[in-house]
């Protein structure tokens, strides 16, 4: 039997009192450690596995000599060997990457309970939800901005312009929303934070969120190039698709502003029309078809809208419009497209639309001129001229000749209809300036645009300040004269 | 709360070397007489495969170290390392691998501009933050 010494690290002397080596008597380490077990077994449970194999982060040294591999514990010693007990010294700042740089935005980037968020989002902070479509859909804050990671850079700035607003980023768990929120203060955005739990501890504190109104996955691939538009959007395409626009006339200015609308996804068009498609319409009146000749074109403007659009739901109306209809059928709609080609319907869709303070989106075509306004005195807050502001009386028949007695351009009402159509976007999306007050006048053969100024005439039978609505005319005895 | 003595010039050394070593991990031993005052800093090799996510003294090192420190009265008594990217918190690699009764000196974010040092003495329940003194 032979005396080795012991060196016990400083971690591992609680084990023993405190001693920073003992001497026992042992001709092998496998004797060595049974001996130590006596007396110092936690020493051992350091060293050794439950099955009496040496711990990986544990090494034993003799003199100089690292034991390793399967026999180790069987090495024989000899008096005045030194066996070293060396702990293997290890650790690390994180377990990956990702964790690294987690733990680097937690350092940085301040996280706030969402009761806090919440009572911040009264006070004016932006609650910005990054999270992707499919989760919104599910859920989200009221009143958060909804903006999905993948744009959010190039977008947030339409939806808060002013980088001093305070934001607070929402995302499932709060964890996104750090990488998020890093990237709005690189933008530039002066106080940003991390809602901590994401929308999960939003949800299970009882804050307050709605399940938004989305598009479904076939609307969004139809209205992609919409929805890359931060003026219009994911909340600009859901207005669109809630709004009613009446289009009087399913001819040369009502087919192409019809089809863009159902293209653009409107929701309802309704179609006042109670003539039938002749053959010689088809030279502008691109809704309609060759073998559609005959039938009503109101008729024939549905199948051509569900063609394109089969989500666009059509109203047909195929009386003819008149004082005792007009009624029955405006305060349905939005807005109102003239694109009639005759003065007693004109001055009868400006009354109506005065009466039911609708806006009119106003065309009209001649030869190789065409114009467009929007005409809406029920505007708010600031109304403008109604078509009897200008034109308070017709002109006499045989100065206004319309299109079957004087011809048209056949794509001249393609022009003028789609600038219907753009003004009618437009004031659905309440976006940009309308035509209101302004008559844009386009000569096709000189190749220009000219705009007139239109005052409203604060005198106006119809629209003048302080008048009620005077009633309906005869508009056919009115424009004869 | 307790306390390690750590003078400014070996604080200052631990930092140096931190921001030597980044973006890897940079580790080394600290010595001692008594337990709870460090009188020497030593800077070790890190010979962690990923040494950029994590550092490991080789034994033979810690060996040699042992010997010689006990040679001058000195004694091993804690472990110093860096966190390149992450606060000088022990992560939960730290808590896994700990040893009890030592200090372990953290450094985090040794390349920021206000790189951290923090003390954390290991005991059996986990990691208890300590005041620094000089």
């Amino acid at each position: 039997m032979s005396s080795v010494i012991v060196r016990i690290p400083t971690p591992l002397r609680g084990f023993v009192d405190g001693r920073d080596q003992l001497a026992v008597d042992a001709d092998s380490v496998e004797q060595l450690l049974e001996r130590l077990a006596e007396h110092h077994l936690g020493l051992v449970q350091r060293i050794l596995t439950p099955e009496g194999e040496l711990r990986p982060f544990v090494n034993l040294f003799v003199d100089n000599e690292r034991l390793q591999g399967p026999d180790a514990l069987r090495r024989r010693l000899v008096p005045g060997q030194v066996v070293s007990i060396i702990p293997a010294v290890a650790g690390g700042g994180a377990g990956s990457a990702r964790e690294q740089r987690l733990s680097a935005l937690r350092a940085s980037i301040p996280e706030i309970e969402p009761e806090e968020a919440c009572r911040r989002q009264q006070q004016g902070a932006v609650l910005l939800d990054v999270r992707d479509q499919d989760e919104v859909a599910a859920g989200s804050p009221d009143d958060a901005v909804r903006l999905g990671r993948s744009f959010l850079e190039l977008r947030i700035e339409d939806r808060v312009p002013d980088l001093n607003t305070p934001l607070m980023v929402l995302c499932g768990g709060g964890t996104r929303s750090l990488f998020a929120a890093e990237d709005l203060l690189r933008l530039g955005y002066a106080e940003v934070s991390s809602v901590s739990g994401g929308f999960n501890r939003w949800k299970n504190d009882g804050l307050p969120f709605e399940v938004p109104r989305m598009l479904d996955a076939t609307a969004r691939d139809r209205y992609s190039r919409h929805l890359l538009m931060p003026e219009v959007g994911e909340v600009g395409q859901l207005k669109l698709a809630d709004s009613r626009v009446l289009l009087i006339g399913a001819g040369g200015l009502g087919s192409p502003a019809a089809l863009y609308l159902a293209a653009a996804g409107v929701g309802t068009l309704g179609i006042v029309d109670h003539d039938v498609v002749d053959r010689s319409n088809l030279q502008r009146q691109i809704i309609h078809a060759d073998d559609r000749v005959g039938m009503p074109k109101a008729e024939s403007a549905r199948q051509a809208i569900h063609a394109l659009n089969p989500d666009v739901r059509v109203e047909l109306h195929r009386e003819y419009l008149d004082s005792d209809t007009v009624d029955g059928i405006f305060p349905d709609y939005d807005l109102v497209i003239d694109g009639t080609d005759n003065f007693a319907t004109r001055y009868l869709i400006n009354d109506a639309c005065i009466k039911h303070r609708l806006p009119n989106v106003h065309g009209a075509v001649f030869r190789f001129e065409g114009q467009v306004s929007v005409f809406w005195p029920g505007r708010e807050p600031a109304p403008g001229p109604c078509y009897r502001c200008l034109f308070p009386e017709p002109p006499p028949p045989e100065l206004a000749p319309s299109c079957s007695e004087a011809g048209v351009l056949g794509v001249l009402p393609g022009v003028i209809g789609l600038l219907q159509a753009v003004e009618t976007v437009k004031l659905l999306l309440d976006v940009g300036e309308p035509l209101v007050g302004r008559l844009l006048f386009y000569d096709a053969l000189a190749g220009r645009f000219q705009e007139m100024r239109m005052e409203r005439d604060p005198e106006c039978a119809y629209c003048g300040d302080g008048r009620s609505f005077p009633g309906y005319v005869d508009y056919q005895q009115f424009c004869r004269g | 709360m307790l306390t390690v003595c750590v003078s400014a010039s070996l604080r200052q050394s631990m930092l140096d070397e931190a921001r030597e070593r980044f973006p890897e991990e940079a580790c080394g031993f600290l010595l001692g007489v008594e337990v709870h005052r460090v009188d020497e800093v030593l800077h070790v090799a890190n010979e962690a495969a990923e040494p950029r996510r994590h550092y490991l003294i080789d034994p033979e090192r810690y060996l040699r170290i042992q010997a010689e420190a006990s040679g001058r009265k000195q004694q091993v008594i804690g472990v110093w390392h860096s966190h390149p990217a992450a606060d000088a918190v022990p992560s939960a690699t730290d808590l896994a691998q700990a040893w009890p009764d030592w200090h372990y000196l953290i450094v985090g974010w040794p390349a920021a501009e206000t790189p951290q040092l923090r003390a954390w003495w290991s005991a059996a329940d986990g990691f208890q933050e300590e005041t620094l003194q000089t």
